[in-house]
């Protein structure tokens, strides 16, 4: 089975001021996935216990988003790329 | 589904299934139209495939465009992937730890597109779904994959 892509972005054109603004992932609920699922993936996915994954999962469906992850762009564009892998609405953005 | 419905724990991360064959059929099948979707040029507006590639970013089209490049090929190549191996493994007892993560996102995947058709959101009212001659299939099969999804993300061990 074909694992999460790593790919690293290597043009990034970004200028320094921006590229000191770390950058988050944010979960979105949707009405579809299964609670049971996203606890499952966010274990999967961040090594997280069972209890802070159903804390993040909550999250997700009583606030509407969470966030999941931060750091430098090209591992937020990881992350986002195998949560969606996993069908989980996920997106990137700089924490401004 | 049926009491002949059963996914178990397993050694190794994996799980032991028991599956009707006509399930099994379906199942596999259904796999085979996702990797169709995916693959479909004339597809690309459905709304069923925008949900499983859903942009990156929500306010910033470049970020998107630019995920989509960087990405695209490799999450459609996973998905093409799970539904091979679910296809592969339709009539299996047994799933090993990387079958079993194919099997969950590959069926969770058609669960996303079954929904989206359906237009399901948190307050709609499947059971009515059922009355209606047009969705009740559908309806049908997107009952029977949140039981499967959910079976398998309590058996399957995600540590």
């Amino acid at each position: 089975m074909a694992s999460a892509p790593t790919t690293v972005r290597e043009s990034d054109v970004d200028v320094s001021t921006k590229r000191d603004v770390p950058w988050i992932v944010i979960v979105w609920n949707d009405p579809i996935n299964l609670m049971s699922y996203v606890t499952w993936v966010f274990q999967k996915l961040f090594g997280f216990p069972l209890a802070e994954a159903e804390r993040l999962m909550m999250d997700v469906h009583s606030k509407g988003k969470a966030v999941v992850a931060s750091g430098p762009r090209e591992r937020c564009e990881a992350h986002v790329a195998a949560l969606h892998g996993y069908g989980l609405w996920a997106t990137l953005q700089q924490d401004r | 589904m049926s009491a002949r419905t059963k996914i178990t724990t397993s050694s190794g991360g994996g799980v032991d299934l028991v599956l009707p064959t006509d399930v099994r059929e379906l199942l596999a099948s259904l796999a085979k139209q996702l990797a169709e979707l995916i693959d479909d040029p004339e597809s690309a507006n459905d709304p069923g495939l925008t949900r499983l590639f859903p942009p990156a970013s929500r306010d910033d089209p470049m970020e998107a465009l630019g995920f989509e490049q960087l990405m695209g090929d490799a999450l459609r190549a996973g998905k093409r992937e799970a539904a091979a191996v679910l296809r592969a493994t339709s009539n299996a007892s047994h799933l090993n730890a990387e079958e079993t993560l194919a099997w969950m996102r590959c069926l969770n995947d058609i669960r996303l597109v079954v929904g989206t058709r359906l237009d399901i959101q948190e307050d709609t009212d499947i059971e009515a779904l059922f009355a209606d001659q047009l969705m009740e299939q559908a309806a049908l099969v997107y009952v029977a994959l949140t039981e499967l999804v959910e079976m398998l993300a309590r058996a399957a061990d995600p540590t």
